[in-house]
C-alpha cells in the first residue's frame, strides 16, 4: 500500500508489507524417539487399511455402486471384478544391495543411470495375502511402486489379471480457498547450491535485494511489498558441501579440517539475516542439507544459523521435508522434492507437474518410499498420506519452473508448482495467494563478452 | 536542490577520487537517503559524467515471467528491446572502469552487507513491522540460564560421585591459578632463589599459611555453590588454555623455572592469594588471565582428565604426607631430571608448596622436591584418603540426546568415572618405590610420566592405524 511522504519529486514512495499469519500443519512429520529397528513391511500394511476406505469409495465412484469389489484371494479366473491393493514394480535395473554384492565377483561394472526403467519391467499387486501379475491396459512406466490402486479386469488362464481400467482414489477434501481482499504474494525458492561451485551468489544477493525492496522501480517495490513469505525449498546447501573425503582420511591429516558446510551455512545464514527482518522466511530442509537424511527430514537447527536466528519464532522459522502449513488460510503442502526427483528416476515421467499430480490423486506424497526412498520405517501411520488436499502442492530443486492447476471433482482447485533449483535457472517463483496464478522471477546478469562463460542458465 | 548538487558532489568524490565502484547501495548507506533517491542521484551522475562507465538493473516482463538482470550500458537497449515490457531501469552502479565481470559489484557491497546486516534494507521502499529479533538482553538472558543449566548438572554429578572433591577441587584450582598468574614472578624469583633457601621457606611457610586460611575464609564465604559454579569455569579454562597457547606457555617456563620451582610458590601465592580473594567474583577472568598449569606438565594433552587427577590428589597430600621421605627424594631428580621430569614440575610445585604447608618443620627442600613430591603424593592419596577420590577421573564426555523436537543435541559434560585397572597399577608401583630406596623413587617418577605419556602417544597411534584400516 502506498504511501505518500510530502511531495512528488522529493519523497519516494514506500510501501508497507503486511504480515501473514502461518499456521504449521507439520506435526505429523516429526519423528521423535526414532526406532529404526522395525521392519519396513508394516509401512505398506498401515498405508493398505489407511487407504483402503477411498480407494474403495474411489473405485465405486469411477465404476458403479455394483462394481464387484474382491478380495485378491477371491477372484476367479473369467470373472471380471476389481481388486484393490499395492502397486509394485519389477525392475530389473533397481539397485539393489544385495545384486551388488553378489556381483562383485564378476567385476561387472553397472553404468551410471539416471533412470533406471527398462522394457521387461512389471507390475504386480499386492493384496494384504498375495500378489498377481498384471497385464492389459496398463504403463508401468507412468506407475509407481508403493501407490494404492483400484483395478478392473480378470483373471486370464495364464493367471495374470488382465486390467481393462485403473483408479487411483483422487483428490482429497480441500478447504475453500479463503476470501482475500488485497493481493498477497508467496515467493518459493529452492536449491540455493550455497557452496556449489556453481554457487550463484550474486544472484542470490539480487534476489534478496528485490524482495526486500532496494532492486527495481515504484512498481517492482509495489510488488515485492505483496511477498507475505518466502518459502525455501530445501537443498539451501549444495550437495557438494557434504564431503565424505575426509571420512576416508586418516583423522590426523584432517583433524584440522573445517567440514565445508560450516562455510555454506554461514553464508546461508548471512543471506538469510538480510531477509528475515522484512520478510517472513520459512526454511526447509533438503536432501543436501546438514539435517537427516531419509525422509521425513527434520528442521534444520536454529543454532546453525548464528544470527538469522535472532528472529526465531518471529519471521525465522525451521521447518520440515515435507512442510505442510497454512499461510492466511491458503493450504500448502510440498517436499523438497526427493520424492518427485525420486519417481523420475523410477518411472518415465519427466513432467513436475504430471507427478505431482499423480501423487495427488494417489492421496501420497512420496509412494516410492521406502522402496527407493528412504523414509523412517513407520508401523503406526504414515504421515505421506495426504488426508487434506492443499491449494498449493510445491516441490522443490526441479530442473525448470513448471506449474498446473489440478481441478478435483468436488470443487478442488490445487496449484501444482514445481520449484526449479536456483542454482541452476537462479530463478523463484511468486504465487498469488488470491488467484493461484504463479510467475517465474528469474535474476540475470547479462554480460554479454563473457556469456560463454558465465552462459545464462537457460540455454 | 543543493541538497541534490552535494549529493552528486559526494558521488563524484568517491567515484572519481577514490575509484570506488559507487552502488545504489553504497550511496544510500553513505548519504543516508531512500532507496529511490540514491538511485536517483546516480542517475544523474551518470548523465552529467559521460565517462563514467554505468551498470543498470533491468526488470521487466517477458513471456516466461518476470525478469531482473544486471546490464551495463552498452547492452541495455538490446536487453529492453529482448522485454516485452519494460518495468522499470535504474543504474546500479558507476564506476570508471568497465567491469569485465559482474563478480567485483558483489563484492563492493559485500562489507557494508556485512555490517549492516540486519539493517541492510532500512532505507528500502518497502517497510515491514512485523519482525521481531531478540534484543542482546534477551540472547544474554538465554545464554545465563543456559550456563545456570550446565552449572546444576555439574554440581549434581559432582557432589554425587564426591562431595570431598567438590569442596576441595576449588581452592586447589585456586593454586594452580595462582601459580599461573604469577609466573613471570616466578621466574625472576627463580634466578635469585638458590642461595636463600631457608628465607624462602619461611616465606613459603608464611605464604602457605597465608593460603590455608584464605581457602578456608573462602571456602566458609562462599558456599558450595559459589564453587561449583566456579569449578565449570576453570575446567573450561583449563581445556581451552591447553588448546590455545601451548607454545606461550613452554615460552614461559624457561629451563630455570623448572629448577625452582617451590620457591618461587611462596612469594606467588603471597601475592597473588589476596588478588584472587578479592577476584572471586570473575573467577573466569582471573583464570583467563593466568596461562594454563597444566599445558606445561604434559603438552598439549588431551590428557587433561589425567591431569585433573593429579591436581585433585595434591590437595588431600596437605594433609596426610610424610616430609621426611619427600626430601632426600627430591634432590636427586633435580640432578637426573631431563625434560620430562622438569615438565612434570610444574605440576609439582603446587604440589610441593602443598606439602609443605603440611610440615612446617621442613627446610630442606630446595628447589629440587617437588618433582618426586608430587608422586609421593598421589600414592599416598591412593592409599590412605581412600580408594574413591584416588581412583575417580574426570573426563569430558559427551552425550546426545534429543530434544522436544526430535533433534539430536550433543553436548560435553565433565564427569566423574572410576579409573581402570591399568591407570591403577602405576600408582601402586610408584607407592611400592616410594618404599624402598629413595633412589627408586626418583626413577619412579619419570617412568610414571614416561609412561603416562607414552600411553595417550600409544592409544592415540592405535586410532590412527584402526581408523586407516576400516578407511
Amino acid at each position: 500500500m502506498p504511501v505518500a511522504m510530502g511531495d512528488d519529486k522529493d519523497a519516494p514512495t514506500t510501501y508497507c508489507r503486511s504480515t501473514c499469519k502461518i499456521e504449521n500443519l507439520s506435526e505429523k512429520f516429526k519423528v521423535t524417539g526414532e526406532n529404526y529397528g522395525k521392519q519396513y513391511s508394516n509401512i505398506y500394511f498401515v498405508r493398505s487399511q489407511l487407504m483402503k476406505d477411498r480407494i474403495e469409495a474411489a473405485a465405486r465412484k469411477k465404476w458403479g455402486d455394483d462394481v464387484l469389489l474382491k478380495n485378491l484371494a477371491d477372484i476367479k479366473s473369467g470373472e471380471k471384478c476389481c481388486i484393490v491393493g499395492t502397486l509394485f514394480k519389477q525392475m530389473e535395473l533397481q539397485p539393489s544391495i544385495l545384486k551388488e554384492i553378489s556381483d562383485e565377483h564378476h567385476l561387472q561394472v553397472q553404468p551410471p543411470r539416471s533412470r533406471f526403467t527398462s522394457e521387461t519391467d512389471k507390475l504386480v499387486l499386492e493384496g494384504a495375502l498375495q500378489r498377481i501379475s498384471l497385464t492389459g491396459n496398463i504403463d508401468p512406466q507412468k506407475c509407481f511402486t508403493g501407490s494404492i490402486v483400484a483395478l478392473l479386469g480378470e483373471e486370464n488362464v495364464a493367471g495374470q489379471f488382465h486390467i481393462e481400467d485403473m483408479a487411483y482414489s483422487g483428490l482429497p477434501e480441500q478447504d475453500s480457498l479463503p476470501e482475500v481482499d488485497e493481493e498477497q504474494y508467496v515467493l518459493f525458492l529452492s536449491g540455493l547450491g550455497i557452496g556449489s561451485k556453481k554457487e550463484k551468489t550474486f544472484e542470490i544477493q539480487l534476489l534478496i535485494d528485490y524482495v526486500i525492496g532496494m532492486l527495481g522501480g515504484a512498481e517492482d517495490h509495489e510488488l515485492c511489498s505483496k511477498i507475505v513469505h518466502v518459502v525455501v525449498a530445501g537443498n539451501s546447501l549444495a550437495g557438494e558441501t557434504q564431503d565424505k573425503e575426509s571420512q576416508t582420511k586418516a583423522k590426523y591429516l584432517t583433524y584440522k579440517a573445517e567440514a565445508s558446510t560450516v562455510q555454506a551455512m554461514n553464508d546461508l545464514d548471512f543471506f538469510l539475516s538480510q531477509l528475515v527482518p522484512y520478510v517472513s522466511v520459512d526454511v526447509m530442509s533438503g536432501e543436501f542439507d546438514p539435517t537427516n537424511h531419509v525422509m521425513p527430514q527434520k528442521p534444520l537447527h536454529p543454532c546453525m544459523f548464528s544470527s538469522a536466528r535472532r528472529f526465531n519464532n518471529s519471521t525465522f522459522h525451521t521447518v520440515s521435508n515435507p512442510y505442510e502449513c497454512k499461510i492466511n488460510g491458503v493450504h500448502l503442502l510440498g517436499t523438497s522434492g526427493q520424492n518427485i526427483n525420486n519417481m523420475k528416476m523410477f518411472g518415465n515421467i519427466s513432467d513436475s507437474a504430471e507427478l505431482l499430480s499423480l501423487t495427488l490423486n494417489a492421496q501420497h506424497l512420496a509412494p516410492t518410499a521406502p522402496d527407493t526412498l528412504g523414509c523412517f520405517p513407520y508401523y503406526k501411520t504414515d504421515p505421506f498420506i495426504v488426508n487434506k488436499c492443499p491449494h498449493i502442492y510445491f516441490c522443490g530443486n526441479q530442473d525448470k519452473f513448471s506449474s498446473d492447476i489440478e481441478t478435483g471433482e468436488n470443487n478442488q482447485r490445487v496449484l501444482l508448482l514445481s520449484v526449479p533449483a536456483f542454482v541452476k535457472t537462479s530463478s523463484a517463483v511468486l504465487v498469488n495467494l488470491k488467484t493461484l496464478d504463479c510467475q517465474e522471477v528469474s535474476f540475470d546478469l547479462e554480460w554479454n563478452d563473457n556469456e560463454m562463460r558465465e552462459g545464462t542458465p537457460e540455454k | 536542490m543543493e541538497n541534490f548538487d552535494s549529493y552528486l558532489a559526494a558521488v563524484d568524490e568517491l567515484v572519481d577520487d577514490e575509484n570506488k565502484l559507487v552502488t545504489y547501495k553504497l550511496v544510500s548507506h553513505q548519504l543516508a537517503l531512500p532507496i529511490s533517491r540514491a538511485k536517483q542521484v546516480l542517475e544523474n551522475y551518470a548523465k552529467h559524467n559521460t565517462g563514467v562507465s554505468v551498470v543498470h538493473t533491468l526488470t521487466g516482463k517477458t513471456s516466461k515471467g518476470l525478469r531482473v538482470s544486471l546490464v551495463r550500458e552498452v547492452d541495455l537497449d538490446e536487453a529492453k528491446a529482448r522485454l516485452d515490457h519494460v518495468v522499470s531501469s535504474h543504474p546500479y552502479s558507476v564506476q570508471k572502469t568497465k567491469l569485465k565481470d559482474p563478480n567485483p559489484l558483489y563484492s563492493a557491497d559485500y562489507e557494508m552487507t556485512k555490517t549492516t546486516l540486519f539493517k541492510c534494507g532500512s532505507c528500502s521502499a518497502i517497510k515491514y513491522s512485523g519482525s521481531k529479533s531478540l534484543t542482546e538482553e534477551e540472547i544474554q538472558q538465554m545464554k545465563d540460564s543456559m550456563k545456570k543449566v550446565t552449572v546444576e548438572d555439574t554440581m549434581v554429578t559432582t557432589k554425587n560421585t564426591s562431595p570431598k572433591n567438590a569442596t576441595k577441587k576449588p581452592a586447589s584450582q585456586k593454586g594452580i591459578t595462582s601459580l599461573f598468574g604469577t609466573k613471570p614472578q616466578k621466574k625472576t624469583s627463580q634466578t635469585d632463589t638458590g642461595l636463600d633457601q631457608n628465607e624462602t621457606n619461611k616465606k613459603k611457610e608464611v605464604s602457605t599459611n597465608q593460603e590455608k586460611i584464605q581457602k578456608k575464609t573462602e571456602k566458609q564465604e562462599n558456599g558450595p555453590a559459589k564453587q561449583s559454579t566456579k569449578k565449570p569455569s576453570g575446567m573450561n579454562a583449563f581445556v581451552k588454555k591447553g588448546k590455545i597457547d601451548p607454545f606461550a606457555m613452554k615460552a614461559k617456563t624457561s629451563p630455570k623455572a623448572k629448577n625452582s620451582p617451590p620457591k618461587v610458590k611462596s612469594p606467588q601465592q603471597k601475592s597473588s592469594a589476596p588478588s584472587i580473594s578479592e577476584e572471586e567474583d570473575n573467577m573466569e577472568i582471573d583464570e583467563v588471565d593466568s596461562p594454563p598449569p597444566i599445558k606445561n606438565e604434559v603438552k598439549t594433552d588431551d590428557l587433561l582428565d589425567e591431569i585433573e587427577n593429579q591436581s585433585k590428589k595434591p590437595n588431600p597430600q596437605k594433609k596426610t604426607t610424610p616430609k621426611a621421605r619427600n626430601k632426600p627424594k627430591a634432590k636427586k631428580p633435580r640432578t637426573n631430571s631431563g625434560e620430562l621430569p622438569a615438565k612434570k614440575r610444574r605440576r609439582i610445585q603446587e604440589l610441593s608448596s602443598s606439602s609443605e604447608e603440611a610440615s612446617d618443620d621442613d627446610f630442606n627442600d630446595d628447589v629440587i622436591p617437588p618433582s618426586p613430591e608430587p608422586l609421593m603424593a598421589k600414592s599416598g592419596n591412593v592409599i590412605k584418603v581412600g580408594g574413591k577420590n584416588a581412583h575417580k577421573k574426570r573426563v569430558l564426555k559427551s552425550h546426545t540426546y534429543q530434544d522436544k523436537d526430535g533433534s539430536m543435541l550433543t553436548e560435553k559434560k565433565w564427569e566423574e568415572i572410576s579409573c581402570s585397572s591399568e591407570e591403577e597399577e602405576p600408582v601402586t608401583n610408584s607407592n611400592k618405590n616410594n618404599g624402598g630406596a629413595p633412589e627408586q623413587t626418583i626413577k619412579t617418577p619419570s617412568p610414571e610420566v614416561k609412561t603416562a605419556l607414552k600411553k595417550n602417544k600409544q592409544a592415540s597411534i592405535m586410532g590412527f592405524f584402526s581408523k586407516k584400516s576400516s578407511a
